[in-house]
């Protein structure tokens, strides 16, 4: 089985072949080219030939020529001086011949006519010792050797003029071959060249419209998967649009609206849309929305025959038909939709966490108006739609709890508001109303002692004092009280107070009580800030000073320490006294109002001072203790918040 | 020194108790001004202002003091400090406020509607006497009081 090549693969493949074509193209012209020019060469080297054996065949004839008018002026004249140009010649003509041979060995006609002159030149050369002789010794020549000796030498140059007439001959039969030889290596060059170049234009046209073919090819195939991608990008923006308005969407009933009404336009052809929701607990079907054509209202009305629709279900998938008309059993409200010219029907069901609560329909008047691609679109609606009723569900349960809650609370602040009023009423009427019989009691008992002392004995004196005393007492119980209960309601704001400040301010106030006693005070400094409320932090202390030096066992000195304890979040101050201590039994109890361990001659006091302790460590997000062993003292504490750095 | 009738002191206290109370520091305290006394607030204006029982300012003169209670029948202590602060003729009369309460709210209160000083009513008769001594020495011998105009 063949595949196909990757794409990269085949232009690699394409582009070396227009690589290597044009170079194996261009390599057999240069080795035609390079054959056709040696060819040539070697035409024109066997001209230069013929033309190196002509000028040597002449030089050979002249040689000949000196060797025979030296040899006759010598023999005309005796004079062997003129015997000289012969004998140079002679030595000359031996070797020049001998090339002239060697250079027509290639020719063997040539070379047979030069055998020839050479036996007539040595026939010829062989009458002259005895011509020379005979001249020396100035004998008459013999006429007839002469005569001999000039018919060979015509002979031969009528044989060289043969050889080179033969050789001319050869020259030109030659150099005819070269112009023609060059004629055709033009001609056959150009023609060649022409051939070539077809062949490769024709081939990059190939080339060119291939490749131009693939580009076009994946350009489509671009285009198409970018109308694609709009297509999806499109699609997430419903999508996003509907998200965005299930989001702001308050009720079901504006989300399912504002669903249909995002989703309208999607395509170009009449479409209507219905939504069914499964009431919680009864088979009662709801629907909620109805719009995206408002001619349909109308049909929408039969769509309340819900049991009709309920039909269609498919087991809780989609469910879609691709035409109504081709139903063998239709309901009413599907004919319903036929009568209004509606084809397709898609019902998509909207679950939550597997369970149905209702159904998306989409109806639309061509047959098969829903591809794949759209059905899809409706099926991620559906889901967000099912998730956006739920949460609507859940959101107007929240909201309804929230708003129960509510009323709950505005009730019981209210609630406490009347009570808070009515305690502040309270307060104001003990500080004044009550107070003020107290002072008339003080004021005549006081005048009864002033105006009639004298007249009464000591007895009815000293009741008189007790009564005024006991006013005294109820004085400080009112105003201990009022104290308490202003703590309880006073605003207090929470701001860094440096613990020793307080400690100082505490001290100072309760000097007097702490000298009369011979109290001795030590403070670890330094002591850390916290957050707290001046007052209320310097009323705690004083309470707890005036309390350590108070319960102190008889005959001895109040030995009072106050430290500081860090930790992450709280500071702790601690008020250690070497008093009477507390038994572990009444050491919460201690810190209730008016609660007192003691007979009040022992240690006078209204029992308010812990309460008020507590009360103020509470109200500034802290808390109160004591640790005490009777007989040895007592730990008292007011935990802290620490202040932040 | 004022003659005892340009003197007069205007008690507004509807407690009888400390009505005898401070009567009887008064008497202690030797200070020989006299004291007119209405118990509510409602009165308290009508004398000041000349009406119904007080016409009469032979027997009921203008007071240069008023020491007022705030809290009274009918109309309160801060109703007739405001009443008066408005009245063009005396609105600069010296009022001290001497009362029970000793809530800052309604020391406040007291000074915003115009209160010269404000007292809290001392519970022991000592106490109430030594204040008694220094409201004499004070505003009726040495403060020099504005002079209101009788129209």
């Amino acid at each position: 089985m063949l595949s196909t090549p990757t794409p990269q693969v085949s232009f690699k493949r394409r582009l070396i072949r227009a690589i290597a074509l044009p170079v194996s193209l261009m390599l057999l012209l240069a080795g035609v080219s390079i054959w056709q020019i040696s060819r040539l060469l070697f035409a024109m080297q066997w001209v230069e030939h013929t033309d190196q054996v002509i000028a040597q065949a002449n030089r050979v004839e002249r040689l000949f020529s000196e060797v025979e008018s030296g040899l006759r002026g010598y023999l005309l004249t005796g004079d062997p001086e003129l015997l000289e140009p012969y004998k140079q010649a002679q030595v000359l003509a031996e070797p020049s011949f001998e090339a002239l041979v060697s250079l027509v060995s290639d020719n063997p006609s040539q070379g047979q006519r030069l055998i020839q002159i050479e036996t007539q030149y040595q026939q010829w050369s062989s009458y002259i010792p005895s011509l020379t002789v005979g001249k020396q010794n100035n004998e008459a020549l013999p006429l007839a050797s002469l005569k001999r000796r000039n018919q060979i030498m015509v002979a031969i140059r009528r044989d060289m003029s043969q050889f080179i007439q033969t050789e001319e001959q050869l020259r030109n039969t030659r150099s005819e071959a070269v112009q023609r030889t060059t004629q055709t290596v033009i001609s056959s060059s150009i023609a060649l060249a022409t051939i070539l170049g077809a062949i490769l234009a024709y081939f990059i046209w190939r080339q060119i419209l291939s490749v131009s073919r693939i580009y076009e090819h994946a350009l489509k195939v671009a285009q198409e998967q970018t109308q694609s991608v709009q297509r999806s990008a499109d699609r997430l923006a419903i999508l996003h649009e509907i998200d965005q308005a299930i989001l702001a969407a308050q009720s079901i009933e504006s989300l399912a609206h504002e669903t249909l009404s995002k989703l309208k336009g999607i395509a170009d052809y009449k479409e209507g849309a219905v939504i069914l929701l499964k009431a919680n607990d009864t088979s009662e079907t709801q629907i909620l929305a109805e719009e995206i054509d408002t001619e349909l209202a109308g049909a929408i009305v039969l769509m309340t025959e819900s049991a009709s629709l309920n039909s269609l279900r498919c087991g809780g998938a989609i469910c879609y038909v691709k035409d109504i008309s081709t139903l063998a059993h239709r309901s009413p409200a599907l004919e319903a939709l036929l009568a209004e010219g509606y084809h397709s029907l898609l019902t998509v069901p909207l679950r939550v966490e597997g369970n149905s609560i209702g159904d998306l329909h989409w109806f639309a008047t061509p047959v098969d108006a829903f591809n794949a691609q759209k059905q899809e679109v409706f099926r991620e609606v559906a889901a967000q739609l099912a998730i956006a009723i739920q949460q609507s569900k859940l959101r107007s349960q929240l909201q309804k709890y929230a708003a129960e809650l509510e009323q709950r609370v505005a009730e019981r602040t209210v609630r406490l508001q009347a009570a808070n009023d009515e305690l502040e009423a309270f307060s104001y009427t003990v500080a004044h109303d009550l107070r003020a019989p107290l002072r008339g009691i003080e004021g005549y008992a006081s005048a009864l002692i002033e105006d009639y002392g004298e007249q009464l004995d000591e007895v009815a004196q000293d009741y008189i004092h007790q009564v005024i005393a006991s006013i005294h007492r109820m004085n400080t119980l009112v105003q201990d009280l009022l104290a308490y209960s202003h703590l309880s309601r006073e605003e207090i704001k929470l701001v860094p107070v440096s613990l020793t400040q307080v400690i100082a301010e505490a001290q100072a106030q309760v000097e007097s009580a702490l000298k009369e006693r011979q109290a001795q005070i030590t403070v670890a400094e330094p002591l850390p800030r916290v957050m707290g409320h001046y007052a209320t932090l310097v009323q705690a202390v004083v309470n707890l000073l005036s309390n350590a030096a108070k319960f102190t066992v008889v005959g001895s000195k109040p030995q009072i320490c106050i430290w500081a304890e860090e930790k992450t979040h709280w500071v702790r101050l601690w008020v250690e006294d070497n008093g009477i201590g507390i038994e572990p039994q009444y050491q919460r109890q201690i810190f209730g109002v008016f609660e007192r361990l003691h007979a009040r001659d022992a240690y006078p006091g209204t029992g308010i001072g812990l309460a008020i302790v507590r009360k103020g460590a509470e109200r500034l997000g802290g808390r109160s203790g004591v640790k005490s062993i009777l007989g040895q003292g007592s730990q008292f504490w007011v935990e802290l918040q620490r202040v932040k750095p | 020194m004022n003659s005892l009738h340009n003197s007069t002191i205007l008690l507004v206290e509807d407690n009888p108790d400390d009505v005898f109370r401070i009567q009887r520091a008064f008497r202690k305290a030797d200070i020989a001004s006299p004291m007119q006394v209405v118990i509510d607030g409602e009165q308290a204006i009508h004398y000041l202002s000349g009406q119904e029982l007080y016409r009469d300012r032979d027997c009921y003169p203008l007071p240069v003091l008023v020491l007022l209670d705030l809290k009274l029948p009918r109309r309160s202590g801060f109703d007739v400090l405001n009443w008066l602060r408005n009245e063009s003729d005396i609105k600069h009369l010296p009022v001290v406020v001497l009362t029970s309460s000793e809530q800052q709210s309604d020391i406040d209160r007291a000074y915003a509607a115009g209160a010269n000083s404000y007292l809290a009513k001392p519970p022991s008769p000592v106490e109430l006497l030594e204040m008694t001594r220094t409201i004499g020495l004070y505003w009726i011998l040495f403060n020099r009081p504005p002079k209101a105009r009788i129209s």
